[in-house]
């Protein structure tokens, strides 16, 4: 670590720290790098830990244990780099639940979609003329039993409890058979 | 890592909704009657056994959208379509009818609208509508007469009229498959 170390912006310390060690959030660093284009006591430390940083890095990674690391944190930025300084505002971390919440909603959408163009891949043609017939059969077992009805209704022989909206219905679906269509 | 946490709970949720959820969907729906538990009824008796669900409704929509536009409307609203029908003779007639009786009850439990029932010697029919508002959701039909037993469901929303007007013209042989068999 340098002797002479400029004296940063009040609370500015850290974060120039974490961004000289590549370590700080996007919306934080824009705004620090605009302040250190202002700011020559700002820039002087932020290249002292610009060259600290280069000088760990030179001497090859080797994992520190957490416990140490915290230790050594603590002891060079002092009471300012507790492990809950560097945790995210709850600003930020509102926005980022959100923003994570609309993403997967976006990704289920996503799944949604693909399934439902898989399902109508996996039909041939001959599948979808099969159910065709099908559909028709089933329409036509219907309409069987309904003129068997319609002709029941003629003689007069269907029960009288029935609901006026349902009856509507009922007339509603028995017209065309009624009327010829 | 509480986002991450957020993040990865609603990941477990909402994928597997997303794949699984259409099966769901149909069950859940107000419309739909599980016939076999309604009725009791052994798939294996029927000689005729339609079922047919979205997409391959949507699907047969689509494709039925130039020849017949009325069908491709009415498809375009349902989502399930099953049909079981068995042969009968006329000494099982008694026996199905109590079952259909059985049925009714179960039926009208679950707040289904009775709108006919035709009962005549030898003959049965319940029609049975699901309405949501003003709309038919659902429609469930099961018939017994000497010869023929009937049960059908229809998930979705359902244009009476249409219904009856194709149930009509699908339920009439047509003439051309009648002259090619000469």
């Amino acid at each position: 670590m340098p002797d002479t170390l400029e004296k940063p912006c009040r609370g500015l310390s850290e974060q120039i720290m974490l961004y000289a060690f590549n370590e700080l959030g996007f919306w934080r660093r824009r705004k620090l790098k605009s302040h250190l284009r202002r700011c020559a006591d700002c820039s002087a430390t932020y290249q002292d830990y610009r060259l600290l940083n280069a000088g760990i890095e030179s001497l090859g990674k080797k994992r520190l244990p957490e416990l140490t690391l915290q230790h050594v944190l603590l002891r060079t930025l002092g009471a300012t780099a507790t492990s809950k300084s560097v945790r995210p505002t709850p600003v930020v971390r509102k926005w980022g639940i959100a923003v994570a919440g609309v993403l997967l909603l976006l990704v289920a959408a996503a799944i949604w979609q693909t399934t439902e163009k898989w399902n109508h891949r996996q039909y041939s043609q001959a599948e979808i003329q099969n159910a065709k017939a099908e559909v028709q059969t089933a329409l036509g077992m219907v309409g069987k039993v309904m003129n068997r009805t319609q002709a029941t209704l003629a003689n007069q022989a269907v029960t009288q409890n029935i609901a006026r909206p349902v009856w509507q219905g009922l007339e509603m679906a028995l017209k065309p058979l009624m009327h010829g269509g | 890592m509480k986002v991450w946490k957020c993040f990865f709970v609603l990941t477990m949720v909402l994928v597997p909704l997303a794949l699984f959820g259409q099966d769901d969907e149909l069950e859940k729906a107000p419309g739909y009657i599980d016939l076999d538990q309604v009725f009791d009824f052994k798939k294996d008796t029927a000689t005729t056994e339609i079922e047919i669900m979205n997409p391959l409704l949507s699907i047969v929509a689509e494709a039925s959208e130039a020849e017949d536009p009325e069908l491709a409307k009415l498809l375009s609203f349902l989502k399930f379509i099953k049909v079981y029908s068995f042969p009968t003779t006329p000494e099982q007639f008694d026996s199905i009818k109590e079952r259909i009786d059985r049925a009714d009850k179960k039926m009208l439990d679950r707040k289904w609208e009775r709108f006919v029932r035709v009962k005549k010697s030898h003959e049965l029919t319940n029609i049975y509508m699901k309405l949501a508002g003003k709309k038919v959701v659902g429609l469930t039909i099961l018939a017994v007469d000497k010869d023929e037993t009937v049960f059908v469901n229809i998930v979705g929303t359902i244009d009476m009229r249409s219904i009856g007007k194709l149930g009509q013209k699908f339920s009439i042989p047509k003439l051309d498959s009648v002259q090619t068999a000469h």
